[in-house]
C-alpha cells in the first residue's frame, strides 16, 4: 500500500512538472509576438491603408487584419464599426489612426478630442501628453454599410487566427453561434481540410459550417432540404448544440407553412426527419448529463470523504466531538493562502510549485493546532463527549475570530495554473483538472491512513489503545501520547481537506462552519464510527446519491440543491431506523462502549 | 450528578427575579431611567430565558442535547409573524378571493410565467393565522408536532447522545435552507416584516378577511369620513389603515408585552419545575443517568423523551411568539446553526439542570452581548465589537472545563462557603 501511494506521488509530482514547463514556452512565445515598440508594430503600419477610402482597398486590409489574430484587434474593430476611429494626419500629411469616444467642450464651445492609442487603449501620447485636438481635424473614417458588416464578423473572424488554443477553439464554435458569422465558412472549410489542426477544432469547424446551413443562413443552400440535410450531417456529428437550435427550426417550419411556402407532406416529411434526428441527439444528450452528473457525484463524494476522513479519526476513533474540525480546514486553507504569497503566485504571474509545497505545510501547521487544542482543551474532556462538543465549538470561534481580525473576511487563493480547464474524455464529456486532482488526493490521503493505522508500529499502538485503553496502557502502551499523536493526524489530515478545498471553492473565516461541519458528521454518522471503510461507503453514497437526486424534475419542479439537501437528510433519518450504528457498525465488545 | 439545593434557596432566587422584573425595573421606567426601548429589549431577552428554559428541560434532566431549539423558536415565530403581517402595513393589494396579500409578502411573491400581479393569490397555509387565538394554538402545536414525529422516528431507533446532536444540527441546517427560499413563500431571507397592530378586535372572533371589513364597517355605519385612501368605498385597504387594535410601537402596548413576556416565563419555570418534581421528572432524570438499565425496568424511554422534546418545542414555540411583536421582524438567521449552539451556551453558562440557571444563563449572556458588541474605550483598552467572538469562545471553553456547573453552581458555592465560615464563626460569639 505504501509504495503505491508513493508512486502515486511521485507520479503526479512529475506531471506537474511537465505541465508547468508547458505554460512557460507558451509564454515566450507571447512575447515575441508582440514587440513592445510601437512604431515597428506590422499590425499598426497596416492599419494606416484604412484611410485610403477605396472600399476594395479597406475591405482587403480588414481581412489581412483578421488574419493576423492579434487580440487587440477585437477592440478596435469593435470601435471602428461604431466609427470612434478617426485619422488625425501628422505636419507633414502622413496619416495616424486614433480613437476618441467622448469630447470636451471649452467656454468658447470648441470641441476638443482627447485621443486614445487604436491598439492599447491607453492615452495617445505627443511630448508625453495625451493628446487632446479640435475636433475639426480629426478626418472621419468610418466604414460604409456594406463594410460595416465585414469589420463586425472581422471580429470574430480575428479568433480564427489567434495563436492561442484556447481563443482559436472558441472562435470557431462561435461562428456557429446566431448571429451567424457566414464569411468564416471559407475559412473553417480551410481549417478542416488543411489537416494541421487538433481533431477537436476540426470538428467543431464541421460542426460550425453544418450549424450555419442548419439556419438557413448560407446564400444558395438556404432551401429546407439543404437545412434538413445539415441537421442530419449534426445528429451524426452528435452535436449538443443542434439540440438547443431544434425548436427554432421547428417554428421557421411552422411560419413557412403558414404561409402556405412548404406543403402539408413536405411539411409531415420534414418533421419525421427532424423527429429522428431529435430523439438521436436527446439520447446523446441524456447519456452526457448521466456521465457528467455520475463523475459530480463521485466528486462531490470525494470532497466529503476528503473532509469527513479527519473527523473519522478523532471522532470515530478517539470519540471526541471535535465542532472545530471546519476551523482547522479553515487553518488548512489560509495556509495554502500564506504560502501562495510567499512564493509570490498571481494569476498573471503563475508560480505553480507552491501548490506542491502547500500540501505538507497545511497538514503540519493543521496538525499543530490539534495538538494545541487537545493538549489544553479536548484532554480534560475524553469522557465527555457532550462537553468536549461545546468546548471544541468554542474554540472555533476563537479561531474564526482571529483569522477574521488578521486577514478579514475574503482572501483569493488562485488554483495553479495546471488546475484551469478539464480533461475531455469523449465528446461533450469534460472532467475538470481541479475535480480530478481532489479525487487524487482524496485517494492519497485514505491510503496514508490506512498505511498508518495498518502498517505502522504507531497505527498498531493507536488501534490497541482505542479498542482497550487499560488493557494498553498496562501494557505499557504511553495512551498519552498516542492520543496526541492521533489527534494530530486528524487534525492535519482536516488541513489537507482545507488545501484541496481551495481549488474549487471560496476561502472565508468562517467556511468550516458554513460548508463543512454538518456534512462531515453526517458522512461519519452514516458510515458508522470506528471504522474508515464506513465513511469511505458513505461519502461516496452521499455525494452520488445528492447529485443525482437533484437534477430530477418533476412536472415544472426541478429538485435542485436545497430540496436535495433536505431529501438526503430525511433519506438519512429513514436509513438510521435501520442501521442505527451506521454502516459499519462495531460488533461484539466495541458496541457496548459509548 | 445533580447538585442538592434546598429548596428554600432556588425560593429566594425566584423571589429576587420576580421583584427585579416586576416592580424595579417598571419603576425605573417609570422614573424615566430606562427608556421604553430597553424595556423591550429585555423582554426580548426573557423569550430566550423561556427558550434556554425548554433546552434545559431536555438537556439538564433528560440528557438529549437538541442543536435545533431555534428552529422550533422560528417555527413559533414565524406563526405570530404571519398573524401580524395579515394585520399590518397599509400597502398592499387584494386578491381576488378578498385577502389583503402583506406588504412584505408581496415584495418577493414569485409570480408564475404569465400570470400578471393581480393574479396573485396570498397562499392557503397563510390563512388560518388571520385568527389570533387559532395563532396561538398554531404556534404551539407546530413545533410540537414537527418535534413529535423527529422525535419518533429519531428516538425509536435509538438515537442518542452525540448522533442525535448532530443530526438535530442537521435539521437546523436543513430547516434554515427551506425558509431561506423564496418559493416556500414566507418571504426568503428578508423575513417577514411590516408588523402595525396586535389583537384587532375582528383577529379574535373571525376566520376571513372581509367578515373583518364587514364588522369594522358596522360598527361605524359606513360612515363615507373613514374611506381613508379616498377612492369612494369602504374597502379593506381602508380597514387596515385605520387605526383598529393595539399599535405596536406604542409604550403602552410594548410595557403590556414585557409584563405578559414575565408571565410566561414564569409559567413556564413552574410548568417545568412541576415535571422535574413529579414521578415524571424522576424518569427523565433516570433516562438521563442510566437509559438502558430504565430501559430493562420495562419502561420505554423513547416515549418520555419524545414528551420532553415536545414540551420543550412547544416552549421554544411560544417563545417564538413573544419574542416577534417586540422584535418587529423576523428573518432566517434567526435559526441559523449558530443560533442553537448559543441556547446551549446560555444554558451551561448558567448552570446546567437547574431550571433557574437557564434563567440567568440566558440574561447574563444576553446582556453582556448587548454591551460588548458595542466600542468601549477604557482609556488603557479600547473594546472593539469584534472581540466578541472571542470572549464568547473563552467563555465556552472555561464554562465546560472549570464551571461545569455554571453560574448557579459558583454561586451555590459561595454561599455553602460562607455559611460554613458563619458556622464556625458562630461558637466564638457565643
Amino acid at each position: 500500500m505504501g509504495k503505491i501511494f508513493l508512486l502515486l506521488a511521485l507520479f503526479s509530482q512529475s506531471c506537474l512538472l511537465e505541465i508547468h514547463a508547458e505554460g512557460e514556452n507558451l509564454e515566450k512565445l507571447e512575447d515575441k509576438q508582440v514587440p513592445s515598440a510601437q512604431i515597428l508594430d506590422p499590425v499598426l503600419s497596416m492599419l494606416s491603408d484604412l484611410v485610403s477610402g477605396d472600399e476594395d482597398v479597406i475591405g482587403a486590409t480588414v481581412t489581412k487584419l483578421a488574419k493576423t489574430g492579434d487580440p487587440r484587434l477585437e477592440k478596435f474593430f469593435e470601435l471602428y464599426r461604431q466609427g470612434s476611429v478617426y485619422n488625425w494626419p501628422d505636419a507633414d500629411g502622413n496619416p495616424r489612426l486614433v480613437v476618441n469616444e467622448e469630447t470636451l467642450m471649452d467656454e468658447d464651445f470648441n470641441e476638443f478630442a482627447p485621443l486614445l492609442h487604436p491598439l492599447s487603449g491607453k492615452p495617445f501620447l505627443v511630448a508625453g501628453k495625451q493628446a487632446k485636438p479640435d475636433l475639426l481635424d480629426l478626418v472621419d473614417i468610418s466604414p460604409g454599410r456594406k463594410l460595416r458588416k465585414l469589420v463586425n464578423s472581422s471580429k470574430f473572424l480575428l479568433r480564427l487566427f489567434s495563436p492561442d488554443l484556447e481563443a482559436r477553439t472558441s472562435g470557431v464554435k462561435k461562428c456557429g453561434d446566431p448571429p451567424f458569422i457566414t464569411e468564416a465558412i471559407p475559412y473553417l472549410e480551410q481549417i478542416i481540410d488543411e489537416g494541421k489542426e487538433e481533431q477537436k477544432i476540426k470538428w467543431l469547424a464541421e460542426e460550425s459550417i453544418a450549424l450555419i446551413q442548419f439556419a438557413g443562413k448560407i446564400e444558395g443552400k438556404d432551401s429546407l432540404n439543404d437545412r434538413l440535410n445539415a441537421l442530419e450531417h449534426l445528429g451524426k456529428l452528435d452535436s449538443l448544440r443542434a439540440y438547443a437550435r431544434i425548436s427554432s427550426f421547428e417554428n421557421d417550419l411552422e411560419s413557412l407553412h403558414s404561409d402556405n411556402q412548404v406543403s402539408e407532406t413536405e411539411m409531415a416529411a420534414a418533421l419525421k426527419r427532424v423527429g429522428n434526428v431529435s430523439s438521436r441527439l436527446a439520447g446523446h444528450k441524456d447519456s452526457v448529463e448521466l456521465v457528467g452528473n455520475l463523475f459530480r457525484g463521485v466528486s462531490y463524494g470525494s470532497v466529503l470523504i476528503l473532509v469527513a476522513l479527519g473527523l473519522a479519526i478523532t471522532f470515530g476513533l478517539m470519540g471526541v466531538i471535535n465542532m472545530a474540525h471546519g476551523e482547522l480546514m479553515m487553518i488548512g486553507a489560509y495556509v495554502t493562502y500564506e504560502v501562495q504569497n510567499l512564493f509570490g503566485h498571481t494569476p498573471e504571474n503563475p508560480v505553480d510549485s507552491y501548490y506542491l509545497a502547500a500540501l505538507p505545510l497545511s497538514f503540519l501547521v493543521a496538525g499543530l493546532v490539534g495538538l494545541l487544542i487537545e493538549g489544553l482543551v479536548v484532554k480534560h474532556l475524553y469522557n465527555r463527549p457532550l462537553e468536549s462538543l461545546l468546548a471544541t465549538w468554542g474554540v472555533g470561534l476563537l479561531l474564526i475570530q482571529f483569522i477574521r481580525i488578521i486577514y478579514g473576511d475574503n482572501i483569493g487563493v488562485n488554483a495553479p495554473t495546471w488546475a484551469r480547464g478539464g480533461y475531455e474524455v469523449s465528446q461533450d464529456v469534460i472532467l475538470p483538472y481541479a475535480r480530478l486532482y481532489l479525487l487524487v488526493l482524496c485517494a492519497g490521503c485514505v491510503s496514508f491512513v490506512y498505511f498508518i493505522l495498518r502498517r505502522t508500529r504507531q497505527g498498531m499502538l493507536m488501534r490497541a489503545t482505542m479498542q482497550n485503553r487499560d488493557m494498553a496502557r498496562s501494557l505499557g502502551v504511553r495512551t498519552r501520547n498516542v492520543d496526541r499523536f492521533t489527534f494530530a493526524l486528524g487534525s492535519g489530515i482536516a488541513g489537507v481537506a482545507g488545501y484541496g478545498w481551495t481549488i474549487i471553492g471560496g476561502v472565508t473565516p468562517d467556511m468550516g462552519q458554513t460548508n463543512f461541519i454538518v456534512d462531515s458528521f453526517l458522512v461519519v454518522v452514516t458510515g458508522g464510527v470506528g471504522e474508515l471503510a464506513g465513511v469511505l461507503f458513505s461519502g461516496m453514497g452521499i455525494g452520488i446519491l445528492s447529485k443525482m437526486i437533484e437534477p430530477m424534475e418533476f412536472g415544472d419542479f426541478v429538485i435542485g440543491p436545497v430540496w436535495g439537501k433536505v431529501l438526503l437528510l430525511i433519506f438519512i433519518v429513514a436509513f438510521i431506523q435501520f442501521r442505527p450504528s451506521g454502516l459499519f457498525a462495531p460488533k461484539g465488545r466495541l458496541a457496548d462502549k459509548k | 450528578m445533580k447538585a442538592i439545593v434546598p429548596k428554600t434557596e432556588s425560593v429566594v432566587s425566584l423571589l429576587i427575579l420576580a421583584s427585579v422584573g416586576f416592580f424595579v425595573l417598571p419603576i425605573c421606567y417609570f422614573f424615566g431611567w430606562l427608556s421604553i426601548g430597553d424595556l423591550n429589549m429585555i423582554g426580548r431577552y426573557m423569550t430566550f430565558a423561556i427558550l434556554a428554559i425548554g433546552l434545559d428541560l431536555l438537556w439538564g434532566y433528560v440528557g438529549i442535547l437538541s442543536l435545533c431549539q431555534c428552529t422550533f423558536f422560528c417555527l413559533g415565530a414565524y406563526a405570530m409573524g404571519m398573524h401580524l403581517a395579515h394585520h399590518g402595513g397599509p400597502e398592499g393589494i387584494i386578491d381576488a378571493n378578498g385577502w389583503k396579500i402583506p406588504a412584505c409578502l408581496f415584495v418577493v411573491y414569485p409570480l408564475e410565467v404569465g400570470e400578471s400581479s393581480s393574479d396573485a393569490l396570498v397562499p392557503v397555509f397563510w390563512k388560518p393565522f388571520w385568527n389570533l387565538p387559532l395563532t396561538i394554538l398554531l404556534g404551539l402545536a407546530i413545533p410540537a408536532c414537527v418535534s413529535f414525529v423527529l422525535g419518533y422516528f429519531v428516538f425509536r431507533s435509538r438515537v442518542r447522545g452525540v448522533y442525535f446532536a448532530i443530526l438535530s444540527q442537521a435539521i437546523a441546517v436543513a430547516g434554515w435552507l427551506v425558509f431561506c427560499r423564496n418559493d416556500v413563500k414566507l418571504c426568503g431571507t428578508n423575513g417577514l416584516t411590516r408588523f402595525d397592530v396586535i389583537a384587532p378586535a375582528a383577529s379574535l372572533t373571525t376566520l376571513h378577511p372581509e367578515d373583518a371589513k364587514d364588522q369594522w364597517i358596522e360598527s361605524h355605519g359606513a360612515d363615507m369620513s373613514k374611506d381613508l385612501n379616498g377612492d369612494g368605498q369602504l374597502d379593506q385597504l381602508d380597514y387596515s389603515m385605520a387605526d383598529v387594535g393595539f399599535s405596536l410601537s406604542e409604550p403602552s402596548v410594548q410595557l403590556f408585552l414585557y409584563f405578559l413576556t414575565l408571565s410566561c416565563l414564569f409559567g413556564s419555570f413552574f410548568l417545568c419545575k412541576r415535571i422535574v418534581n413529579s414521578r415524571l421528572g424522576r424518569v427523565l432524570i433516570a433516562i438521563r443517568d442510566d437509559e438502558t438499565t430504565l430501559h430493562f425496568f420495562g419502561y420505554k424511554p423513547y416515549v418520555y423523551k419524545i414528551f420532553a422534546f415536545c414540551v420543550a418545542a412547544a416552549l421554544a414555540g411560544l417563545a417564538g411568539m413573544l419574542f416577534i411583536p417586540q422584535m418587529k421582524i423576523v428573518t432566517p438567521s434567526n435559526m441559523e446553526a449558530v443560533r442553537s449552539v448559543l441556547v446551549v451556551v446560555w444554558v451551561a453558562v448558567g448552570g446546567r439542570g437547574t431550571l433557574r440557571g437557564a434563567i440567568l444563563g440566558a440574561l447574563t449572556v444576553n446582556l453582556l452581548y448587548n454591551y460588548l458588541t458595542s466600542e468601549h474605550d477604557y482609556g488603557f483598552f479600547s473594546w472593539s465589537p469584534d472581540y466578541w467572538q472571542i470572549f464568547l469562545g473563552i467563555a465556552f471553553v472555561v464554562v465546560v472545563l472549570y464551571l461545569p456547573d455554571g453560574l448557579i453552581g459558583l454561586v451555590d458555592k459561595l454561599r455553602s462557603k460562607l455559611s460554613l465560615l458563619m458556622v464556625r464563626g458562630e461558637p466564638e460569639k457565643k
